[in-house]
């Protein structure tokens, strides 16, 4: 694995990266529901959603402008941004996130003691901690994904772009003796949004429809100046 | 085996004024020591420097520190090998912040069991000593090798008003 | 009875010991226009009698306290667990706000250990002569606050049963902790100093516990312990003279170590990129915050101390006074660094950091005004010699001081994290019941260590005020007569 200083670039077959329009997205959430379903994420009930302390690794943010009736609401779901320098990553006194060849950053549930710094040094906020340890109900057990470990308390969580489905798709693939084809590695918030307004996929693979997306004039990451390089890209140009 | 005689005074000017006496029956500052509940200069009543080299032993344990810290944050970081955040695989600065440190925690250990050596300490075979020490007399610990000097060296302490006089072993 | 020197010297000779209370009203009967250290006529018996008194001489109120502070620890503690068990959702933290009152108080602790680094190390390298009896007190203060301080790193972490991941011993999965990491420096950093202040406290100890062990009165319970730990130290010359050097050695080292100490603890908040965090001035903020909160922390100890143990005669209002200057310089420098830090956020206008300001004033403002208005109200009265040289009025300034230091560490962690980059994510934060119970133990437990440690160990440096003692006389200048110290470069 190599890894040059100060900058992102690695090379390797796979970057994976997703696109966000924001011209078509409704803020339905039907993207946090499914992140929530495949990722095993606990629902924490109202007192504790009143208190912030939701667990939802993908959050749709809303944001208003103008007054009525001439109010326009803007959504923004903001997953984890898989930042190529990423600012958690180095804080983490266990090495309990890191960076991994695919461009995405990795969190390690095992090692993570608690410490909270690298959620403290994320720009985005898009990290999660277990306040408590919560539960499922004997029946609702069923529901769980088996390829997607359940955190217990006292650990920092956050989107991993779907790493089980990556995981699978490559594995598949590598039986196959290929690579992973456009179109069969796609994360849970992709798959299930209605207007198409997430589009997931590798950008190292100049077929692929986000490889050409990434490319739109329309482009812009979230908050650049801090150099962070997302690998997360917003459209948006349209009314 | 030598004899030890430790003489208890009350103020520092009779042992000053012994070091002549002493002399004459030939006892010099190395078979001479003065125990006293807080330090006098160097001088009071004999010249008797020290030569020690803690300065030495401070110095090689910083650099052993200095060492170790190089291993534990240079070495361990290029043998996990793993990209966090961008940065370089081997980065120095956390390499001197942890070295600085380990250098300051080694030169302050070696001084600290430098100094319990060279002090001769633990102690636990109770060498000469009194009690009264603490109540600020003053000790004046002679070392001779037969026991008609000892003799000579008690007149002496006698003809300057010691308080207690008591004889030890090879006290030094 | 008579009281006139000769008088004094007679009865000490004949081994008379007077009771303490005797011994407390002569001292009230001394005139303070003397001012200076130690009265020089006091007996040598008494001046043992009188230092030592703390150790052997324990009233009820003693017991009572103790007891009160063993149950708010025992409270603290009760907490902990309590937080341990259910996770840390018991506190007031919530995203974005991941470090709360916790991280404020560990701050705090590590900031007030800087009082036995500064007044012991510098003033001893200084050979500031003064110093002589708060040596021991400070160097205590430091080593307990230290104490302290590292449990709340175990406090706040998620999972406290995987603390050891921090630290390097080496397993078969060659993992290793991420040294590029601040919170690693700093756990290296704080245990580097905890060793060498623990090292330094021991080192100035050992002629005392000598001391200790030879006047413990018959039969008493300590003896054993206090033989053990003198590790049969005698006081020959030579011993003094290693004593000495490694002395100065350690006084430099330790005073090499706190600054980087805070600096790194520091770092824990600058080497991030949160704005309001990320400014390189918070090195040299934070270590002049410490060295500030550590002498008012040490000249409240000091009044304490001389009021309960009745030390007035050891601990004089010389000594406040001086310590009190001290407090002055440091109080301007750190206004100098506060203002430097506001006038750059407020001038350039980050919308976060000047969104952060104003929250601060919003929020909490009965804080803010504590904080600066305390430090302005401290600077203004500490330029009086009146002032510096009552008691009283010290002890007020100075737990006001550390009060405001308290609540400027609070308003460094918390109102940054409060808001942060993303707008969306902005919220507020209110430490909870669980949270204030420990940060209040945790002063419980500092308080208790020193109160055991008063009864267990000299917390006077009596060797260095009898090597004062030695080296200094009274000299007749025409009609006036002065205290002179002589000028030994071989001892310190």
């Amino acid at each position: 694995m190599k890894a040059k200083s100060f900058n992102s670039e690695v090379s390797n077959k796979y970057k994976w990266s997703m696109v966000i329009d924001l011209d078509k997205c409704n803020g339905c959430g039907a993207c946090t529901i499914a992140c929530q379903a495949e990722n095993n994420i606990a629902v924490v009930g109202e007192k504790l959603a009143s208190e912030k302390r939701t667990m939802s690794w993908l959050r749709v943010e809303r944001y208003f402008e103008g007054e009525w009736p001439e109010l326009r609401v803007i959504f923004l779901p903001m997953p984890c941004q898989q930042c190529g320098n990423a600012p958690c990553e180095p804080v983490c006194p266990v090495f309990a996130t890191y960076h991994n060849p695919d461009g995405l950053n990795a969190m390690v549930y095992n090692r993570c003691m608690g410490v909270r710094f690298c959620g403290n040094n994320c720009p985005y906020g898009v990290r999660k901690f277990n306040w408590f340890g919560y539960k499922w109900e004997a029946s609702l057990q069923e529901q769980l994904n088996p390829d997607v470990s359940v955190r217990e308390v006292g650990i920092m969580e956050k989107c991993t772009f779907c790493m089980q489905r990556i995981r699978r798709g490559k594995d598949t693939a590598k039986d196959e003796g290929r690579d992973v084809k456009d179109g069969e590695v796609v994360s849970a918030c992709a798959q299930s949004c209605p207007t198409k307004a997430i589009s997931f996929g590798n950008a190292n693979d100049p077929e692929s429809h986000v490889s050409k997306l990434v490319k739109s004039k329309r482009r812009f990451r979230l908050l650049e100046e801090h150099g962070t390089d997302p690998s997360v890209i917003y459209l948006k140009g349209g009314a | 085996m030598s004899i030890t005689v430790l003489g208890l005074f009350d103020k520092i000017e009779e042992p000053a004024a012994m070091v002549k006496p002493l002399e004459d029956i030939s006892i010099h500052e190395k078979d001479m020591a003065l125990i006293s509940v807080a330090p006098y200069p160097d001088g009071t009543v004999f010249y008797d420097e020290d030569h020690s080299p803690l300065w030495a032993i401070a110095i090689i344990c910083g650099i052993i520190g200095f060492i170790a810290a190089c291993g534990l944050a240079g070495w361990t970081q290029w043998h996990i090998n793993l990209n966090v955040g961008g940065k370089p695989t081997l980065s120095i600065p956390p390499v001197v912040i942890i070295a600085y440190e380990f250098t300051l925690a080694g030169a302050v250990l070696g001084t600290f069991f430098g100094m319990i050596y060279y002090a001769q300490l633990p102690d636990w075979n109770d060498l000469a000593y009194d009690q009264e020490i603490s109540r600020s007399k003053i000790g004046v610990l002679v070392r001779c090798e037969d026991e008609a000097t000892a003799v000579k060296i008690e007149e002496i302490m006698r003809a300057h008003n010691v308080v207690t006089i008591k004889r030890g072993r090879d006290d030094f | 009875m008579t009281d006139n020197p000769s008088d004094r010297r007679n009865r000490a000779r004949a081994g008379e010991t007077p009771s303490l209370e005797e011994l407390r009203g002569i001292a009230a009967r001394k005139s303070a226009q003397h001012g200076n250290d130690i009265d020089l006529n006091m007996p040598e018996a008494w001046l043992n009698q009188y230092s030592l008194s703390p150790m052997f001489y324990t009233s009820k109120a003693y017991f009572i306290f103790t007891l009160a502070l063993s149950s708010v620890v025992a409270w603290g503690v009760a907490c902990w667990f309590y937080q341990i068990y259910n996770g840390m959702g018991v506190t007031g933290l919530r995203p974005p706000i991941f470090w709360g009152l916790y991280i404020a108080t560990f701050v705090f602790w590590v900031g007030l250990s800087h009082s036995g680094t500064i007044v012991s190390s510098l003033l001893r390298l200084t050979k500031a002569n003064w110093r002589r009896p708060v040596l021991r007190g400070a160097e205590a203060m430091t080593a307990f606050s230290l104490m302290v301080a590292g449990i709340f790193p175990m406090i706040h972490v998620g999972r406290v049963w995987r603390l050891y991941y921090m630290f390097p011993l080496p397993n078969q999965r060659s993992l290793w902790p991420n040294y590029r990491s601040p919170l690693a420096w700093d756990m290296m950093a704080i245990s580097v100093y905890l060793t060498a202040s623990m090292i330094f406290l021991y080192t100035g100890l050992l002629p005392d516990i000598a001391l200790a062990r030879d006047l413990c009165p018959k039969g008493n319970w300590r003896k054993g312990y206090l033989t053990v730990l003198s590790l049969g130290w005698r006081g020959t010359h030579r011993q003094w003279h290693v004593y000495e050097k490694a002395s100065t050695f350690l006084a430099v080292f330790v005073l090499l170590i706190a600054p980087s100490v805070h600096t790194i603890v520091s770092w824990d908040f600058a080497m991030s990129i949160t704005p309001g965090w990320h400014t390189p001035l918070f090195g040299p903020y934070f270590v002049v915050g410490a060295i500030y909160s550590g002498v008012a922390g040490v000249i409240t100890l000091m009044i304490i101390l001389r009021y309960v143990f009745g030390l007035d005669q050891i601990i004089r209002i010389m000594h406040l006074y001086n310590l009190a200057k001290l407090e002055l310089v440091m109080g301007v420098i750190w206004a100098y660094f506060y203002f430097v830090e506001f006038m750059t956020a407020w001038y350039a206008h980050n919308p976060v950091e000047f969104r952060i300001w104003e929250y601060e004033w919003e929020r909490f403002p009965h804080l803010m005004i504590i904080m600066l208005g305390g430090t302005a109200v401290a600077i203004f009265l500490l330029s009086f010699h009146k002032v510096r040289t009552s008691p009283a009025w010290l002890l007020g300034i100075t737990i006001l001081i550390n009060i405001g230091m308290y609540i400027e560490r609070y308003l460094i962690v918390v109102p940054v994290l409060t808001h942060r980059d993303n707008a969306y994510t902005w919220t507020d934060y209110t430490p909870s019941f669980i949270e204030i119970s420990v940060a209040a133990a945790a002063i419980a437990y500092f308080l208790l260590l020193y109160a055991v440690f008063s009864k267990l160990l000299p917390v006077v440096t009596v060797a260095d005020i009898r090597e004062g003692k030695i080296i200094s006389g009274d000299v007749r200048i025409g009609n006036r007569e002065l205290r002179v110290y002589a000028d030994v470069e071989e001892t310190l």
